[in-house]
């Protein structure tokens, strides 16, 4: 079974659109922090760049003005918008994906950690891909776009899996309850199941386990399908446990490639 | 065993050999800005210390307690589709982190108090407190916290601010 090309690079463009616009949105509401009068004003954020050329340093001055970053914002919700309802092009994507470096670069390189890790990786894919699309061969275009947004994203479960493998807390199913604890909806009542330990090791192993096995979904296609749905299933016990909503619209939207792949390689 | 099936284990194997060996980290302001494109990808790996805020106000010449900053919210389903207050929460946390991480690499006091991220955590307690009336200075301090741990303000302390004033620029 294959899953054909245009329709997993479609797929892909219309989740990482949905993405952008529940971040873009969020955004939105965050302009405070940003402002004059927020903790990451551009007034202190300005040292993080005094390395850069003068040109560069004028450039985030002028970015990071009050209205322009409104209007930045607003552009950004517009685009993700047509991303998901008509799909993407060269400017479009490039917009996105150079906007999406300029608000990561404000917030001093990250503001939602792994999830703005991958939205780089899906907008550098499709970018890649438009690039070849707008310059040559179309299909060789989206499949090295995709192949890149794959590797990521399987190699993102296999590296958590595995350092989690590698850690004795882990193992034992003494971090998990911790973690839970210290998470922004802790802590974790005295009753809880999670301080249980055969419970907590359960959980843990299954975790590591699940993420550990990633490198089985490019074996066929079905596996894919099942990787991806119980993935689907982590990130909103992720989203329900420690509050990151966006992972789960960043990672869903990486599926359509990995079962792409899947289907390629087999 | 087909050549595609080879290529994967291969990739996922060199990752492998990524969790034993150890490369020399590279720093540089670009790749601190620039992270999103090499991440790590690991999450909730380990049990470390975790760098926490601590502050307490000046009122009527006398000190409150330390208060604590740590992320908390409750529950709803919506905010997966909707949740600014909580991811903002969590960056000021990890505005802490980077602070703490900072703090390590810095030789001197003096140097300390001119890192952005000890300018930005400066700023977030006074905006925490900004909500109360009457206090003329404050002070915070980072503690490295073990999770579980009460805290220990002897030994877990990192830093511990100079007294500030209320209006900003008057230090």
């Amino acid at each position: 079974m294959e899953f054909p090309l245009s329709l997993a690079a479609r797929s892909v463009e219309a989740l990482c659109g949905v993405s952008l616009i529940i971040q873009t949105i969020e955004f939105l509401a965050l302009r405070e922090p940003l402002s004059a009068r927020g903790v990451w004003t551009y007034a202190i954020g300005q040292d993080d760049l005094a390395h850069a050329s003068r040109v560069t340093q004028r450039l985030f001055a002028f970015l990071s003005r009050d209205e322009i970053w409104l209007g930045h914002l607003v552009m950004r919700l517009l685009a993700s918008l047509a991303l998901l309802i008509d799909g993407g092009s060269l400017p479009l994507v490039g917009f996105l994906f150079f906007g999406s470096v300029v608000v990561l670069i404000r917030w001093r390189g990250a503001f939602n950690g792994g999830s703005d890790f991958m939205t780089i990786v899906v907008l550098s894919g499709l970018f890649v891909a438009r690039l070849c699309c707008a310059y040559g061969d179309e299909d060789f275009g989206l499949r090295v776009g995709l192949i890149y947004i794959a590797i990521h994203s399987a190699s993102s479960y296999f590296i958590s899996g595995g350092v989690k493998l590698l850690n004795v807390d882990w193992r034992s199913g003494t971090a998990l309850p911790l973690f839970l604890d210290g998470g922004v909806y802790g802590p974790l009542p005295a009753g809880s199941l999670y301080w249980k330990k055969p419970i907590a090791i359960i959980c843990s192993w299954a975790f590591i386990l699940w993420e550990c096995l990633a490198p089985l979904a490019f074996l066929d296609v079905a596996f894919a399908f099942v990787y991806c749905a119980v993935a689907g299933v982590f990130h909103l016990l992720v989203f329900w446990y420690f509050g990151l909503n966006r992972f789960v619209f960043a990672w869903l939207s990486t599926f359509p490639a990995i079962i792409y792949v899947a289907g390629q390689l087999n | 065993m087909s050549l595609n099936v080879a290529l994967i284990l291969g990739y996922f194997g060199f990752l492998l050999a990524g969790f034993v060996l150890h490369s020399r980290p590279v720093a540089h302001p670009w790749l601190f800005l620039l992270r999103g494109f090499f991440p790590k990808w690991q999450f909730f790996h380990s049990l470390g210390q975790t760098p926490r805020l601590y502050f307490r106000q000046l009122t009527d010449d006398e000190w409150s307690a330390w208060r604590g900053f740590t992320p908390r919210a409750k529950r709803r389903l919506r905010r997966l589709f909707y949740n600014p207050q909580v991811n903002l929460a969590l960056s000021e946390q990890n505005l802490v982190e980077l602070l703490a991480s900072d703090l390590a690499s810095c030789e001197e006091d003096a140097a300390a108090l001119r890192l952005v991220s000890y300018r930005m955590v400066e700023r977030l307690v006074r905006l925490k407190l900004g909500l109360m009336s009457r206090w003329t200075a404050y002070q915070f301090r980072i503690c490295l916290e073990r999770p579980g741990a009460q805290v220990d303000f002897e030994k877990d302390t990192i830093l511990l601010s100079p007294v500030l004033p209320a209006t900003e620029g008057e230090s």
